[in-house]
């Protein structure tokens, strides 16, 4: 594999942080995971501001995992900044959410989500979704 | 401003007056002293085909006008005891006979019997002797004037009931009741009128109806106007005037009947202040089954998670038979947790959902759901009959919950049976299409029939046959907002049915 360009995961509950990483090693991803802890977080990190000032934004994410309940800037808020941008237009986002709500769903694809993925109670369903997930928008998809 | 009221309808709009009788026979009283001139009289007069009544003196003349009404009196002059101009006077001096017309028969021409005669009101004289065609064409005018009359005074009859009706019934009506001409002058308002306005009648007739409802127009259409309404007291009410043209012989009038809707209106404003609460209580609610969904289900995800993490990559190292047995139950206690609270929210979603509906075909969705359980248990026999082409009315998202979790639980109730048989069908029960879904599987004791549906209520342990308790308290609401019935029959091992009825079918979306 060529040298990849790292995941951007955003979620403010460390648990779900350490799961989701346990899922991403069980796909075998190699790929550096960045995570943020909000959603401000993640707009300074991809842009290169705040705390993540002097970052090199030429490396953007190759794929983004984002939570829609996030402080501070909520998931669909990230979303619409990183749809807005051209540096990150194209970048796939992923939402990994709790919530199975129809309005959820319907406005992550609105402002432009790639896939809308439960956070299942159930790890082993959760694990399979991000093994498929994964293979998809890092091995097959091409931007 | 006085005036008389006008007559309101036409006599055209009338029923028509008696026919028999108005040409019923009338009767003429002949009086005369010689027996002999009565029957000549009599048979010139019978051809006509009236009554004849016969006299023979002044008195039994009076005698008979007592009893009966006449077209015409025909009175000889010259009679004993009492000649005809006093029996004439006595005759004019009785109101019922006042008018009647007399006509005298005398034998010579006399002057001054003429001024007499023609002074207590005779109409008319006659010679003797009396030629019977002159005679008969004679009174033969007087029949049709009586006939006339009384048809005059029966027309006047009815049309004095039929207002006396129309009066009754503006006065009884619920809503002020004004009759205007088109310019708003009114010209008639019942009782009602007064009371709501608080004038007095003879203070608005005459008077433009502006003055109660300033905005009133005769030429809106016939839907009930909102207009404001003025009471004498200058206060102000919503009211609802509904007008209707009225073309009457007198030119076009409009009847505006004026409801006060003051209290309407403050029903109006209570439901919506209700609904405003009910809109928050509601957004309150989806509030919290927001966190419900998403809070709750965060703390389970890491128990689950870890606990498969543990058991995956500690087994056998350090983990013993005993901690990952452990483990293992917290992995499934939690995922129970997860599933209860996936049906809460579906509970709580189903109730809120906004219905769509349009046919759906229900066979179709049966056999789907089914399929899915054959591929989910598929060492599982079961024997499933489901009728062909059933469709209802109804959320085809919704109707396949209900399809899921009742053939789920028939599904489920026959795990234990050895031929297991699911059927889904529909019947004719009291009329109404009904269908059910029924199995052999371990059944329920119908004492507690009504608890099935519920939430929590479980009849069967945890370890028998699991579940949450909240699946058919989902069908029920969902059959519920369908605005349709839903009941079981069961006894325990011997199986279960649940009918269900969807009044829906005959609904469109639009008037949901």
């Amino acid at each position: 594999m060529t040298k990849s360009r790292p995941i951007l995961l955003v979620d403010d509950n460390a648990d779900d942080e350490l799961l989701t990483l346990d899922a991403l090693r069980a796909s075998r991803v190699s790929h550096q995971v960045i995570v943020a802890r909000d959603g401000q977080e993640a707009i300074e990190w991809l842009f290169g501001h705040g705390a993540h000032a002097g970052r090199d934004t030429e490396v953007m994410p190759q794929l983004i995992l984002l939570d829609l309940k996030l402080p501070k800037m909520n998931g669909l808020e990230v979303l619409s900044n990183v749809r807005r941008d051209d540096r990150t237009r194209n970048v796939p986002t992923v939402i990994l959410s709790s919530s199975t709500r129809r309005e959820d769903i319907d406005s992550s694809y609105t402002r432009g989500a790639n896939s809308y993925v439960q956070k299942a109670v159930n790890f082993e369903e959760y694990s399979e979704a991000m093994q498929c997930l994964c293979r998809y928008w890092l091995d097959h998809n091409q931007v | 401003m006085n005036r008389p009221p006008p007559i309101l309808l036409n006599a055209n709009d009338l029923p028509a007056v008696n026919d028999i009788a108005a040409t019923g026979k009338v009767k003429i009283l002949l009086v005369d002293d010689n027996e002999d001139n009565l029957v000549s009289l009599e048979a010139a007069l019978e051809v006509l085909g009236e009554d004849l009544i016969l006299a023979r003196s002044g008195r039994q003349a009076l005698r008979e006008l007592l009893e009966h009404d006449f077209a015409a009196i025909l009175l000889d002059v010259k009679m004993p005891e009492m000649d005809g101009f006093e029996a004439a006077e006595l005759i004019r001096a009785r109101k019922r006979s006042q008018h009647t017309p007399i006509l005298f028969l005398t034998g010579y021409r006399n002057e001054e019997h003429l001024f007499r005669g023609y002074d207590l009101g005779a109409v008319d004289f006659l010679f003797k002797p009396i030629v019977p065609e002159v005679l008969r064409s004679k009174v033969a005018v007087f029949v049709a004037l009586s006939r006339s009359a009384q048809r005059q005074r029966m027309q006047a009859e009815v049309l004095a009931k039929a207002e006396q009706r129309f009066r009754s019934l503006l006065n009884a009506a619920p809503d002020a009741m004004l009759i205007t001409k088109e310019d708003g002058e009114i010209v008639l308002a019942n009782s009602r009128t007064d009371g709501l306005f608080g004038y007095s009648r003879s203070d608005i007739l005459g008077h433009t109806i502006r003055k109660l409802i300033p905005d009133w127009n005769p030429t809106t259409g016939s839907d009930p106007c909102a207009w404001i309404a003025v009471r004498s007291d200058g206060t102000r009410f919503p009211s609802e005037v509904s007008s209707s043209p009225l073309l009457t012989d007198e030119g076009l009038l409009v009847t505006s009947a004026v409801r006060d809707i003051s209290e309407r209106k403050l029903y109006e404003q209570r439901i919506e202040e209700r609904n405003q609460q009910l809109a928050a209580l509601n957004q309150e609610l989806e509030a919290f089954s927001y966190s419900v969904s998403h809070d709750l289900r965060a703390p389970l995800r890491s128990i689950e998670g870890f606990s498969r993490i543990l058991l995956r990559d500690y087994t056998g190292q350090q983990l013993d038979k005993t901690a990952g047995d452990y483990l293992e139950r917290m992995r499934a206690a939690a995922g129970r947790m997860g599933k209860l609270i996936e049906d809460l929210l579906e509970l709580s979603r189903v109730s809120r959902a906004e219905l769509s509906f349009e046919p759906v075909d229900l066979s179709r969705l049966a056999e789907s759901a089914i399929e899915d359980f054959r591929s989910r248990d598929p060492e599982r026999q079961v024997e499933v009959s489901i009728e062909p082409e059933m469709s209802a009315c109804g959320d085809s998202r919704l109707l396949s919950v209900v399809l899921c979790n009742l053939l789920g639980n028939a599904w489920k109730f026959t795990g234990k049976t050895a031929t297991a048989r699911i059927e889904f069908k529909r019947e004719k029960i009291d009329g109404v299409d009904t269908f059910s879904v029924g199995d052999n599987g371990a059944g329920f004791n119908p004492g507690f029939s009504d608890k099935l549906f519920a939430p929590f209520q479980r009849l069967h342990r945890v370890s028998e046959f699991e579940g949450t308790g909240v699946g058919l308290a989902i069908v029920q609401r969902i059959i519920y907002r369908h605005d349709g019935r839903i009941w079981a029959d069961g006894r325990v091992g011997e199986g279960a049915t649940f009918y269900f009825t969807l009044a829906g079918d005959t609904r469109t979306n639009d008037e949901i």
